[in-house]
Parts: structure tokens; sequence; C-alpha cells
């Protein structure tokens, strides 16, 4: 029985003819975090939906608690304990915030329901106060507190966050950072794109740094640091 | 309180007092009672509509097959010449209603947008067509209903079919049954999911939800209380003929649905009743009533984005 939460192998992902990653390959294990960084365009979003099978990939495989999950449809891969915080916090503008989370509320794969209305509640007491109010009619900080409550409800054992403090206050980001820390603690894996190189090397185990589609820097948190350099060559514009 | 809405709650409190009172006012002006009764077994039909087009976001163009087909399942299923039991024949009717809109479901469902309108509506006028030309089914005559179903329960009989009145509550009941079951459906985890993926269906299937499965059922759904409506509508006139399933039949119940503002369901009420409303002024004003009726709603979709509801609700809610 491998160690391994999830594994990418090889995976070529297409959009029409352009070819945006390249056999790219890269593992988390689990109960561990892992960031993955990059440069805009480099194929960051890519890859969450290619291992989502929102955007499906042209080969390679996707493992999820070693089994092949890369033929199942979205909704079932998401039903192995997987839940996903999109790129903008994707809210339903005509779902209030109590409506939002019990439409995804469901007990993991194994009927267990550790993360419940409650428990989001007193993790995000601001929502508390917003509950009848419709999704969009919250401000960015909220909207993403809700957005992170509405995929723990589902009971994840994989979180998959793209870019979670994108526009934010840097206050609320902090927030954020807080509470995707405290979520880590609580024993779900948590996979994180993201540019802020700093606040990633304090909460996740792994790096990942692509580069056109391709992993340009894949490794621990010292080893972030001993190659700095290079990382944030990738990084910068 | 399953009617969140102010303005839900005052429309559904006249309607319901006014619509239980008609028939103790007007008790021997049957003609009356009867286009009442008539608008309410519509007033279901376009809330099963409704649900679908506003609630689900299947813009189907086809719902008349199965508004037809509760008639045709009725007289169909009954031996001609003996009283049947109400309630079980309305059990089995909607039973292979709710299987036929699998099998169609399951077709159709593949698709969506323009491609979900044009195969919907193929499908109706390819059943509308054989029931058409089909010797055994009565062909454009259709079928007659000789013997009004008995409406007794463990031999209690407090309904008679043949009266007007009673006929009339049982249209009206109709009416509580699907409004507050829409209602519950839509109140409920179902309903939150289906609502959310009629907005985004990608978002929601990245939540784990398999959408097919989800839309499928809420079809099943509307397409069987269309058939109970079909049923009642057949049952009230003793006849059933390929008209019930024509496009201008599901094409009609949307512009209702339209008129009352769409996803709201207690509109399709409204909707109902405006729209069944004018088209009786307009028949007995003039020969152009065709004129003034297509007038009429060019206005009032011009001047009510939302529909009677949204217009009522822009005056009611604070």
């Amino acid at each position: 029985m491998s160690n391994n939460l999830l594994e990418v192998k090889n995976l070529n992902t297409l959009y029409g003819r352009s070819h945006i990653l390249h056999d790219l390959s890269f593992k988390l294990e689990k109960g561990q975090s892992m960031s993955l960084m990059g440069r805009n365009g480099m194929g960051k979003t890519t890859t969450l939906k290619s291992i989502l099978g929102i955007v499906p990939p042209r080969s390679g495989h996707v493992y999820f608690d070693g089994e092949d999950i890369s033929k199942l449809p979205t909704w079932k891969r998401m039903r192995r304990d997987i839940a996903y915080v999109p790129e903008g916090r994707g809210m339903f503008h005509n779902l209030t915030v109590k409506e939002h989370l019990q439409m995804a509320a469901r007990p993991d794969s194994n009927g267990k329901s550790g993360w419940d209305f409650e428990r989001v509640m007193a993790t995000f007491p601001r929502l508390q106060e917003r509950l009848s109010n419709l999704g969009t009619e919250l401000s960015g900080g909220e909207q993403q507190m809700l957005a992170i409550g509405r995929a723990l409800v589902t009971n994840p054992r994989l979180m998959i966050l793209d870019e979670a403090t994108e526009g934010l206050a840097p206050l609320i980001r902090q927030d954020i950072w807080n509470v995707i820390a405290t979520i880590r603690e609580s024993g779900i894996s948590t996979l994180i794109v993201d540019k802020n190189i700093k606040a990633l090397k304090k909460l996740c185990d792994r790096h990942v740094v692509i580069v056109k589609g391709q992993v340009h820097f894949d490794g621990s948190s010292e080893e972030l640091d001993q190659n700095l350099d290079k990382v944030e060559t990738a990084l910068s514009v | 309180m399953i009617f969140e809405k102010r303005t839900e709650r005052i429309v559904l409190a006249i309607f319901f007092v006014i619509a239980l009172c008609i028939p103790l006012f007007l008790e021997d002006n049957s003609f009356f009672v009867g286009k009442v009764t008539t608008i309410l077994i519509l007033a279901v039909f376009v809330m099963s509509l409704d649900f679908l087009v506003g609630r689900v976001g299947l813009v189907t163009l086809g719902h008349a097959l199965f508004y037809g087909l509760g008639g045709y399942l009725f007289v169909i299923l009954t031996p001609e010449y003996e009283a049947v039991n109400f309630w079980v024949y309305a059990i089995y009717v909607m039973g292979i209603s709710a299987l036929v809109a699998l099998v169609v479901g399951v077709v159709v469902l593949r698709t969506s947008g323009i491609y979900f309108i044009m195969i919907t509506l193929a499908i109706s006028q390819m059943v509308y067509y054989f029931f058409f030309d089909s010797l055994e089914f009565g062909g454009s005559d259709g079928l007659f209903i000789f013997m009004k179903p008995d409406t007794s329960i463990f031999g209690l009989s407090f309904l008679d079919l043949d009266n007007p009145s009673h006929f009339y509550y049982l249209s009206l009941l109709a009416v509580l049954i699907t409004l507050v079951a829409i209602k519950i459906i839509l109140r409920s985890r179902f309903g939150r999911i289906v609502e959310a993926s009629r907005l985004n269906p990608e978002r929601t299937e990245a939540l784990g939800y398999n959408i097919f499965a989800f839309r499928l059922i809420s079809y099943i759904i509307g397409s069987t209380l269309a058939a109970y409506a079909g049923l009642l509508f057949a049952l009230q006139y003793g006849y059933v003929n390929p008209q019930f399933m024509t496009w201008e039949m599901s094409g009609t119940a949307l512009v209702m649905s339209i008129l009352g503002g769409m996803g709201t369901i207690y509109g399709a009420i409204l909707g109902t009743i405006t729209y069944e409303g004018l088209l009786y002024i307009f028949e007995h004003l003039s020969d152009d009533w065709m004129l003034f009726m297509g007038g009429s709603i060019i206005l009032m979709v011009l001047l009510l984005r939302k529909g009677l509801a949204g217009y009522l609700e822009k005056l009611l809610e604070k």
C-alpha cells in the first residue's frame, strides 16, 4: 500500500492544438500539504482541472489513494473525498450562504461527517451574521470563507485551493492563511496554488514549481530555501 | 414556512380564498365553474413546466407530450364500460408516465441549450403524429371516456366527478398539492443542488454531484405532474385527442409561465389565470381577438420584465 494520497503521472493536457502540460508528474503524501507555484499561464489551474477531470488530459494518469481515477467523471472523483475551492471563489448568485452549505454538505466516502454546518460556523463566525445573504452579496474575504466552508462540509481528505488569497486585503489574507493552517492540522491534505512563497513555505511540506507546463522544482521547504534563487527567478516576471 | 416571500403568501392567500368560494356563489352557473376548473388544471400543467424551465433550467418545448400522455394512458388502461377507481388509475397513469419520462429523459438530457429545445420538440411531435395517425387510438378524433371513474377510498365516497363543483375542488386540490410539492422539493437539499446546477453545472459537478441524475429526476417529477394535469383535463371533458400534445400547447404553457414570472411557481398560477382571462374577454369582444391577445402579451412582456410575480414583488417586498 503506497503512502501517496495523490499521484500525478506523465500528465499531458492540450487546449485545442496548444500543448499546456508536458509529462507533468508529482506526488502528495497522506496528511501532507503541497504548494503549486508558477507564473501566470504556466499551467497551474490546468493542472488542477486535469486532476479533477474538468479538462480531460490527453494522456497520463491521476491516482488517488492508490486508485486510478483518470477515467472517472468529475463528480465521481470528487466523491472520493476531494474538495475544490475554485479561483474566483465560485459563488452561486441564486443561493444564500446557508443554502450554499446546505447543498454541499455530505458525509465522506466512509459515511463520517466531522465537518458539519456548526463546525463551519465556529470556524468562520463572520458567516454566521450573513446566513441569509446571497453568496455574491458578501465581501471578497467572506466569499473565500464560504468557498472554503462549502468545501469543508463535503468532508474531504484532500482540499485543493486555487488562488485562495488572490485579490484580498493583507489582513484578510492572513485570516485565510490561518484557516488553511487549521484545516491542515485537522488532518486534511491540502494542495494550494498561490504566489506567496513566504506563506506557503511555512504552511506546506512540499513545493512544486511549474514552468511552461513542466516541473521546474519539486522539493521540501528546506530544499526550497536552498534553491530560493532558482525558484524566485521562475516566479518573477 | 415554505413560502418565503411576502408577495407569494399574499397572492396565494387571495387566490385560495377566492378559489374556494367560487363554486359556492356560482353553483347554478356550471359553465363558469367548468371554465375555472380548466384554468386550475392548466395551472398544474404550467407549474410543472415552470419548475423545469425556471428552476431546473430545462427549457422544454415538448412538455405537452406528457399532458396528452396522461389523458391517453387513462383511456387506454381502463376497460371501456366499467367504472374504475380514480385514485388507483391516477397512480397507474403517473407511474407509467414516470417510466416514459425516464426513457425520454435519458435521451434528451444528453443535450443542452438549443439542442435540448429541438429534441424535446421533435420527440413530442413524433408522439403527436403517432396518435394522430393511429387507428386503434382514434386518430385525430382521439378517444372517449364513457364511464366517469369512481372516487371512493376504502369504500368511502365523498366526490362525484359528474358534479362540476366536486370536480372543481378535485382540481383545486391538485393545484395545492402541486404547489406545495414543488416548493418542498425546491427547499430541500435536492432543490438547492438543482438550483446550483442551473446556474453553473460545472461548478456543481466539481462539488461531487452527478448533474445528469439530478436533472433526470427533476424531469421525471415535472413530467409526472403534467400527466396528472392531462388526466384531469381528459376526465373533465370526457375525451382525449392529439390536440393535447401539440407544440402549441407546450408553447402556450411556456408563455403563461413567462407571463407569470418564470421560476416563481406561484407566478405560474397568476400567468395561467391572466392568459386564460384575457383570452376569454377578447374572444367575446371581437372577432380579431388574436390581434388583441398577441398585442397584450407583447405589451406585458415588455413592461413586466420579470412577469406578474416580479412586478408584484417590486410593489410589495421591502
